[in-house]
């Protein structure tokens, strides 16, 4: 008897603590649901309307999903996506990883350095991308004026004008805008390897390219995972830095995923449209980050 | 487990909301009817029975306003100093404005709109944005304010350009119809005379493009194109179509759209534009890149020759570069179509305001456009006041003005009502930056469009 009461007097203090516990996490989810699940739900509603958010509401069932398969619109717009991602990413990764050996050396002078190329994270996109768009522009900027003093062009070229330059240029600016994060993260990989195994290494008579090889960049994949999928989701959803230099044209040329959601949404009006765009978007980064978390799990 | 609740629990939602929405849709459609039909009953008395009073209420009014003159200079001063003017004569009335991009406002009204009371009194409209806030349901019919006294006052066109469906849906300040401001001084140095073809045009750019200095490199060209994918862009380029006589869209007797962009010849009209820039060679460098600003201080800072704008770009010249003072004219836009609505600009009221509100709104507005004898809001702007005694404005005798004079007086485009508007100008602009860039040849551009077009009116029709 004494034990049943006992029992249920301590299921009743679990329950309580329970309870405590729901009300310290109820801030946090009431905030969750407001800010994230209700405009997710929301934006599902809309976009099975043909809508202008106030007094229109026209029930479209499933057309703009099917839309965004038939027409090349919306698929041609996510793989320009994918590509700028793969590129702006590898470039990151190419000049991170470069950068971060270096500065992972002795030499005079290397917080100096340090502070130097770390300087791009620190502005913002949108300074940047202004600087970059004064810099190519074709009647004024100082790119034209410095490969015809040295005779590469003859005449003026409008690289975010042209179809061929505008996007190579928007990947040059994004890699240039956002190395920093993956050589830091490098290099803060590179100071947690031991010295031990690199003194082992050169016992047993591995070259510098072997003990990159064998052991630098082992000892980095944890790290340089974890900064792939951040600097891959980064980049896929880019939009300040595109949108102030080329506002997605000329043409399609830098049309990314982005751009072409919020110019359907806030310049065309087309609400319903939009948000199913951007449901398929969402459900295309739902996919890709159960990849990454299938990669991770076969890791740990 | 969890997935399982999680599934039932999400699909469940899913399920309330496809049917709260089809209710929703059902009782909204219904709402909109009744609206649209009060607003035809109440024009159809206004012609029997007398306006609302517009007398000032002597209890506290406050009258908010999201003004997009506001933030452009430099006349937007003269915004907040005729409200200051105004608070001076009816201390009772506090007049609060709200600086805000014309492009900004459809989507702050459609995110206030669930909240009515929060809603501006006057918001900025131009003629070009007025039907797809009138699609809101927003806009007070100022036929059940105005008498025919009060829009006697206007100039010629110049209601009909506010009204949509027979609602007065927004009041003039200003108009401002396309033409081409050029350089007189540079056409009478080589004989040349105002275009009225496009042909004519052409050959007046080429003749204006050239080496001033002699360095091998072309420094001045004919025409300031503004050829940046923006409203700007796009605006410039329907008037261009429209002055070749293409419609673009056309309103079915059933009151459905109609795609106009396979119309015969509107593919050689489309090139032409195209030819102006990647064959003639007559406008600057990088022309995606030149927005109506840069192209504007292109004008002033006399590297181009033509422009086609409206009447404002005259005050961005003068004000950049007060030399150019007398060397200023404006011709039609060539062509054999009007190129160009009027361009009425102003504030449309809001109908969820109160009686009382409104009623000083109205005052207001009479005020806005009658209280300055120099006009300094037209005059520092380069617009053209909307009321026939404004038209009557020294500052818009000269040569400079007496283009869009003259546009004025043949008559321009009635206000299209197309609530779809910026989609079909976003079709457009995606067209001539497609081929201004390289990425598709005139054909393809012209295909894509029309099936844009297509796409988009399904959404309209």
């Amino acid at each position: 008897m004494r034990t049943e009461i006992g029992t249920k007097v301590s299921r009743g203090k679990v329950k309580n603590k329970e309870r405590a516990g729901y009300w310290f996490i109820f801030p946090a989810a009431l905030a969750m649901f407001g800010l994230i699940i209700y405009p997710m739900f929301y934006g599902l509603y809309l976009s099975f309307y043909n809508t202008n958010l106030v007094n229109k509401w026209k029930f479209v069932g499933m057309k703009y999903y099917i839309q965004a398969i038939v027409k090349p619109e919306f698929y041609s717009s996510v793989l320009l996506t994918f590509g700028f991602m793969l590129l702006v990413v590898a470039g990151h990764f190419l000049f991170g990883i470069l950068l971060a050996s270096f500065l992972n050396k002795e030499f005079a002078g290397r917080t100096v350095f340090r502070v130097i190329f770390m300087l791009p994270w620190l502005f913002p996109e949108s300074v940047i991308a202004l600087l970059f768009t004064w810099i190519m522009n074709p009647m004024y900027g100082v790119l034209n004026s410095i490969l015809k003093d040295i005779g590469i062009i003859s005449e003026n070229i409008s690289w975010l004008g042209s179809a061929k330059f505008a996007f190579p240029a928007v990947v040059f600016a994004c890699i240039w805008k956002g190395y920093p994060l993956v050589m830091t993260m490098v290099l803060s990989g590179m100071q947690s390897i031991s010295q031990d195994h690199y003194e082992a290494a050169e016992i047993d008579g591995a070259n510098k390219w072997k003990q990159f090889l064998n052991i630098t960049l082992p000892g980095l994949r944890p790290v340089l995972v974890t900064t792939l999928i951040l600097d891959s989701v980064w980049w896929f959803k880019q939009y300040t830095l595109v949108y102030t230099m080329t506002n997605g044209g000329p043409g399609n040329a830098t049309n990314l995923i982005s751009l072409n959601i919020y110019g359907t949404a806030f310049n065309d009006l087309q609400f319903g449209k939009a948000a199913a765009w951007g449901i398929i978007v969402f459900v295309i980064c739902y996919v890709i980050s159960r990849i990454y978390r299938m990669v991770l799990k076969d890791e740990e | 487990m969890l997935k399982r609740f999680l599934a039932i629990v999400l699909s469940g939602m899913m399920m309330v909301s496809m049917l709260t929405g089809c209710a929703g849709t059902a009782q909204k459609e219904d709402t909109t009817k009744d609206t649209a039909t009060d607003a035809i009953t109440d024009a159809a008395s206004d012609t029997t029975e007398s306006v609302k009073t517009t007398e000032v209420p002597e209890g506290p009014v406050t009258v908010t306003v999201f003004c997009a003159y506001a933030s452009e200079d430099p006349h937007g001063q003269y915004v907040y100093k005729y409200a200051e003017n105004y608070m001076a004569q009816h201390p009772n009335v506090k007049i609060e404005i709200t600086a805000i991009s014309s492009n900004d406002i459809y989507t702050k009204l459609a995110a206030m709109a669930t909240s009515p009371d929060d809603l501006p009194t006057l918001f900025f409209t131009s003629a070009d944005q007025a039907p797809t806030l009138y699609d809101l349901g927003m806009t007070e019919d100022l036929n059940n304010w105005l008498d025919n006294a009060d829009k006697a006052d206007f100039a010629n066109g110049v209601v009909e350009a506010c009204t949509l469906d027979n609602t007065m849906a927004f009041y003039p300040i200003d108009v401002q119809p396309s033409a081409i401001i050029y350089r007189q001084d540079w056409f009478d140095g080589k004989n040349l005379k105002a275009p009225t073809t496009w042909e004519e045009f052409l050959n007046c750019a080429k003749a204006l493009t050239e080496d001033t200095n002699k360095d091998g490199e072309v420094d001045r060209w004919g025409f300031s194109m503004v050829g940046s994918n923006n409203s700007s862009g796009q605006s410039r380029f329907m008037s261009y179509l429209w002055s070749n006589g293409y419609d673009l869209i056309s309103e079915q007797a059933d009151g459905t759209w109609k795609n106009g962009l396979d119309e015969d010849g509107f593919l050689k009209a489309f090139s032409f534009w195209r030819d102006l820039n990647n064959v003639h060679h007559v406008v600057p460098n990088g022309i995606t890149e030149v927005d109506y600003a840069t192209a504007a201080n292109y004008f002033a800072m006399e590297y181009t020759g033509m422009m086609l704008s409206g009447s404002n770009a005259i005050g961005v010249a003068y004000a950049n570069n007060p030399n150019l003072k007398g060397k200023i004219g404006s011709f039609r836009i060539p062509g054999d179509a009007p190129g160009t609505m009027l361009n009425t600009e102003g504030y449309a009221i809001c109908n969820k305001a109160s009686d009382e509100e409104k009623a000083v709104a109205i005052d207001y507005l009479k005020f806005f456009i009658s209280n300055d004898k120099d006009q300094m809001f037209w005059q520092s702007s380069g617009k053209i006041p909307s009321t026939l005694e404004g038209q009557k404005a020294a500052y818009i005798s000269g040569p400079d003005y007496a283009g869009y004079l003259d546009t004025i007086a043949k008559g321009c485009r009635p206000t299209v009502n197309f609530a779809g508007m910026a989609g079909l100008k976003t079709i457009l602009g995606d067209g001539y930056s497609s081929v201004f860039s390289g990425e598709k040849t005139n054909e393809e551009a012209v295909k894509k469009m029309e099936a844009d077009l297509d796409t988009l009116l399904e959404d309209y029709n």
